[in-house]
Order: C-alpha cells, then sequence, then structure tokens
C-alpha cells in the first residue's frame, strides 16, 4: 500500500478521529486500530503521529483528556467535547459535499 | 511490565530536544509514544515473532522519527503564544522588553551601588549624607559614572538570552532568536545614555551606540552558535506540519495587532501632515519674520535705553571673576558657548553703567562641579555705602536636562547690613532671569521665554556666540538687566553674597552698579 497523499486528507485525520471519539472515549492506541479495521487498512500512516493530532484537537478545546490506569498501564484516554461535536458536524457536511461534488465528477465520467 | 520504548521515540526525542524542548514540555508526548509502542510491541510478541522482530515491527508502525519530531513540534509551537505570534513576540516585544529589564537591572545596580558607596564613603546610613558627599566630592564617585554602560550591556545581553530562550522553549528555531538580536541590536544602536555630575539622561539618539548594538548581536550569535552545536548530526524538525489543514484564524491577538497597526499607521501619516505644515510655516518665520524681529530687538538694545540713574557706582568684580568672557561654558564639548562679543570695560546697557570684567559663574545642577573654580556662592563682595537701588547684569545657563519651571529661585543676592542683619534678594526664573539662549523675537515664541516678567527686569544686551550658532541659529545670547530696591536704604551696606541655589539653572553676575 502506498502512503497516502497528505495534502490531499486535509482534515480527514481530523473527521475520523472526532468521528471515533464521538462514540466513546479511547486512548491512542486504541484510536489507531479502530481507524485501521474500520477503513480496512485505507490509510497507510506512521501511527504514531496520531499523537500530535490528538494534542491538537486538544488545543482547541475540542477534546479533552484523562490519564487512568488500565491492567497496570497508564492510559490517556481522550474524550469529545461540545465544541467538538459542532466541529464534527461542520466537517462531516463539508466531506460529504465534497464527496458528493466528487461522486458528480466520476459519474459525470462513465457516462 | 516495564514501558520499552524503542529507537523511534529516543530519535523523536533526540530531534526534539535538539529543536529546544524542554523536559517538562516534552515529557506528556514522549510517554504516549513510548505507551503506543509498547501496545505495537506487545502485539507484535502475541503474534508469534520474536523479541527482536516485536521491538523491530513497532519501531517501524510507529513511524519515521523526524517526521514525528517535525509534527509534534509544530503542536508545540501551537501550544505556546510565542510560537503563534513570533513576529509580534520576537519582533516588537524585544524593546519593551528591554526598557523593564533595563529598569530592574538599574534598580538592583542603584541599590547595590548606593549600599557600596555608602560603605565606602559615608559610613553611617543617611541618604541626605549620601546626598551631600556626592555634591560636595563628585570626583570621588568615580565609579557612578560607569553605571549606565554597564547597565546598558547587561540589560542588551539578558533581553537577548530571554528571548533565546523563549524561542527554543517555542521550538521555533534560530531565525526568531536571529530576530530579536537584531531588534535589539537597532535599540541599542541608537540608545543614548549616561550619568554626569547633577545629570542622567536616557533616550535614543545619534551619534550611533556602537557598542549597543555589538552586545546584542553578539549574544545572539553565541547562542545560534550553541544552537547549531546542538543540533549537528541531527535532523532539522522547523517547519511547517506535514498535512495539517493551513488555515488563516482570526484571533483576539491578531485582530488587536492589526488594530493597533491601523492606528499607528492613521496617527504616524496625521502626525507626518502636521510636521509638514509646521516645517513649511517655520521655514516662513526663519526666513522673513525673525530676523526681521530680532534686528529690530538689536537695534533697539545699540540705540540704549535712556540713563535710569546718574548717580550709580559700578562695582569692581575682577577679584570674584572665575571666568573670562571669551570661556566657553564648561561641558560644552563643541566649545565656542562663550560671551566674548559683549564689550568689556566700562558700558552702559539698560540704562545702567556696568564695569564688566568678565563672569561671575556659579554652579547649576547641569554644570560639572568638579570644576574648582565654579562656586556655588561668592562672598563678601564689599559694598561700603548706603544705597537705595542695585543694579545687576547678569543671565543664566539653563539646562537641558534639568527643567526650570517658572518661579524657581535660581539665586540670590543677600545683602550685609552694618548692624549684622541681611536681606536676601531672589532672583525668580521668567521673572528676574530667563536662560542665557533665547529668542529676542517675539512671533510664536513661547510664552514664558518672551520677556522676564519683573518690573525692575529688562533685556539688556543680546547677541551670538559659535555654539548657539551651530545648535539653535534662530535663538540669541540673552543678558538682563535687574533693579533691585534695597529694602533697608537708610542702613549702610558692608558687602553682598552673589550666592545659586544649585537648580537647572547656572547663575552668572557680569556687573553690579549700586546707588
Amino acid at each position: 500500500m502506498s502512503k497516502t497523499n497528505p495534502s490531499f486528507l486535509n482534515g480527514v485525520p481530523e473527521l475520523l478521529v472526532l468521528q471515533l471519539l464521538a462514540r466513546r472515549e479511547m486512548y491512542g492506541y486504541e484510536i489507531v486500530r479502530a481507524i485501521q479495521e474500520e477503513t480496512k487498512d485505507a490509510f497507510a500512516f506512521g501511527e504514531g503521529c496520531i499523537y500530535p493530532y490528538l494534542h491538537h484537537l486538544q488545543a482547541e478545546g475540542w477534546v479533552s483528556s484523562r490519564r487512568q490506569a488500565v491492567e497496570g498501564r497508564s492510559r490517556n484516554y481522550y474524550t469529545l467535547l461540545p465544541a467538538g461535536r459542532q466541529r464534527l458536524e461542520d466537517l462531516t457536511r463539508e466531506w460529504r459535499r465534497v464527496a458528493a461534488g466528487i461522486g458528480l465528477v466520476l459519474e459525470g465520467g462513465h457516462a | 511490565m516495564p514501558s520499552r520504548s524503542g529507537t523511534v521515540v529516543a530519535a523523536v526525542e533526540r530531534c526534539l530536544r535538539a529543536a529546544g524542548g524542554s523536559g517538562r514540555s516534552l515529557a506528556g508526548p514522549l510517554r504516549e509514544l513510548a505507551d503506543h509502542h509498547e501496545d505495537l510491541r506487545l502485539a507484535a510478541l502475541a503474534q508469534g515473532c520474536t523479541e527482536a522482530e516485536a521491538e523491530a515491527l513497532a519501531d517501524a508502525r510507529l513511524g519515521e522519527p523526524t517526521d514525528l519530531a517535525r509534527q509534534w513540534a509544530a503542536v508545540l509551537r501551537q501550544a505556546s503564544w510565542w510560537g503563534r505570534h513570533p513576529w509580534l513576540g520576537f519582533g516588537i516585544l524585544p524593546p519593551v522588553a528591554f526598557l523593564l529589564v533595563w529598569c530592574l537591572v538599574g534598580a538592583g545596580v542603584v541599590a547595590a551601588g548606593g549600599l557600596g558607596l555608602w560603605l565606602r564613603h559615608v559610613g553611617g546610613f543617611s541618604a541626605g549624607d549620601l546626598a551631600t558627599a556626592f555634591l560636595a566630592e563628585p570626583e570621588a564617585f568615580a565609579e557612578v559614572y560607569a553605571v549606565p554602560a554597564g547597565v546598558n550591556t547587561a540589560a542588551l545581553a539578558l533581553v537577548v538570552l530571554g528571548f533565546g530562550r523563549l524561542a527554543r522553549r517555542a521550538l521555533l528555531g534560530p531565525r526568531w532568536l536571529a530576530l530579536a538580536g537584531l531588534v535589539t541590536a537597532g535599540q541599542g544602536f541608537f540608545l543614548q545614555n549616561g550619568l554626569e555630575p547633577h545629570r542622567f539622561n536616557f533616550g535614543y539618539g545619534w551619534p550611533p551606540n556602537w557598542a549597543g548594538a555589538a552586545i546584542p548581536l553578539l549574544v545572539a550569535g553565541l547562542l545560534v552558535a550553541e544552537w547549531a552545536v546542538r543540533r549537528r548530526g541531527v535532523r532539522v524538525v522547523a517547519g511547517p506540519l506535514v498535512g495539517w489543514p493551513l488555515t488563516w484564524r482570526v484571533t483576539p491577538t491578531l485582530v488587536g495587532f492589526a488594530l493597533l497597526a491601523a492606528l499607528v499607521l492613521g496617527l504616524g501619516l496625521r502626525l507626518r501632515e502636521a510636521a509638514g505644515r509646521r516645517a513649511a510655516r517655520l521655514g516662513w518665520l526663519r526666513r522673513e519674520v525673525w530676523p526681521a524681529e530680532r534686528a529690530a530687538a538689536v537695534e533697539e538694545l545699540r540705540r540704549g535705553h535712556a540713563p535710569i540713574t546718574r548717580l550709580a557706582t559700578p562695582v569692581e568684580l575682577a577679584p570674584w571673576v572665575n571666568a573670562a568672557l571669551a570661556d566657553s561654558v564648561p561641558g560644552d564639548p563643541a566649545g565656542g558657548n562663550h560671551l566674548a562679543s559683549l564689550p568689556a570695560g566700562l558700558h552702559v546697557f539698560a540704562g545702567v553703567p556696568f564695569l564688566i570684567d568678565g563672569r561671575v559663574q556659579l554652579l547649576g545642577r547641569d554644570l560639572p562641579p568638579h570644576f574648582p573654580a565654579w562656586p556655588t556662592r561668592v562672598r563678601e563682595i564689599p559694598i561700603g555705602r548706603h544705597c537705595g537701588n542695585l543694579h545687576l547684569l547678569h543671565g543664566a545657563a539653563y539646562s537641558a536636562a534639568q527643567p526650570v519651571p517658572p518661579g524657581t529661585v535660581v539665586g540670590r543676592l543677600v545683602i550685609r547690613y552694618a548692624d549684622q542683619s541681611t536681606a536676601e534678594l531672589p532672583m525668580v526664573a521668567g521673572a528676574q532671569v530667563l536662560n542665557w539662549w533665547g529668542p529676542v523675537f517675539t512671533t510664536e515664541a513661547p510664552a514664558g521665554e518672551r520677556r522676564p516678567s519683573a518690573p525692575g527686569t529688562t533685556l539688556a544686551w543680546a547677541g551670538v556666540n559659535p555654539a548657539i550658532r551651530k545648535a539653535v541659529p534662530d535663538y540669541s545670547l540673552r543678558l538682563y538687566r535687574t533693579t533691585f530696591a534695597n529694602p533697608h536704604p537708610e542702613a549702610w551696606i558692608v558687602s553682598v553674597d552673589y550666592a545659586s541655589t544649585v537648580t537647572g539653572a547656572a547663575p552668572f553676575l557680569l556687573g553690579l552698579t549700586v546707588e
């Protein structure tokens, strides 16, 4: 699998992370696993880069974090905040608009 | 099970530390990376990999260390105010910080220096004693005069060091440190301050202060070099976050900065327009108005006043003269600030004859008191007669640094009578005397500068010297005749004292006549 095009996918990691956190609070490793499983490995990326994204989302006030001990390990759990939910709605709407536009182009090409 | 961070986490840490990241700010990110690495390693072991394979697999899945470090650097930069506003922080704030640091360093030095001087010179704590000791023997406090240069050096270096630390902690890279160094050097280039006896100045001006420019550049250069050495062999992590959605965001700081910039720009344009109008009017006054008014005033003085006394006796001041008419005022580095154009000998000024042998110059706050010839008082100028009036031909050199508000008593004539009593006749700024450098024209002359207000005082002579021609060609040298009525005309006057009150004005006496 080739590396994804970062500039083309601007905003996509944010959308995915917020969407996953909208379901329940998760820690970084869980989020990466969920992305890979649910997208069926559509994205290939260095897994460590999820943390800068999470800290960015936290700095923006969209998620919060808390450290919790689980099975002898200390985990940093991230939770979606109301502002993050609003951001998720905006990103989702934008993504659907773009995807619909791309869909129209693709359908036109096959016509 | 203990966490094993792997080579990738170590490499990320090395890159971030080389970029300036400190232990506290890196602890959280590195811990999460190490936890993730551990999860990956355990998962690989659970799938049957060997320890070495699990370690290598975890490293590979965690990502490229330089990419991770670059992304972390971008996040950490954005997390700090300095990282979000580097132009404001490192381009605008250093001059402000310099003033603050200068005050703090200066206060510390003054406190320490005051203690040292007290121990050395006074021996018992009293601010009054210290001031008295300083005023009586200022040349013994030579070390004090080097203080501003030392404070400048320390403050300039501390500002660059401080902003260097901020740039490093915000992971901004050495270019922002270099900007802070350049801005501080620019400030130091124009910084002018110094301490002389009775005078301290602080401001910006010309000629350039090369040391003030060199110190920040030297400190910034050393910090950048040290930064380069720290980063040797480590890949650079500065730069924007790859794949990050780059959007302009309107923050309160950005809006405030834009409004401030617009305000400053608008104010600057208005000031420039006003300055242009003022310059045009000033040119007209200089070309056409002031020369004519000055010539008329000088012509009126040349024609002379009607004699106001026929029984006057000029007093011989030669024994008390401490400066020739051609002697420049001490402390004027350019020289030429003298009264050489005033005729010596017996002459009538403003209707009163005066015998002029030179200048009896007294001390003001701004005149270097280490010239032993400048006293604060000359005593017992013999009179030896009754008299109704005392006429003075006199002036005062005002300090540029020590304002002399109207109403300030700048000197006194002390009459000593035969019955041991005395009477003091004050010379008040604005009433009996004005600065000897000033306008003799009237149009747009500052209100308090036109003429002394006391009825017994009038302009007696106006002239120029090389210094005033060079510095303020619109102005003239001005001497005044002041007539004091003797408060006890029936009493025999033995002598008079001429005394300075050591203000920003240094009074001088050229002639004394009694009648």
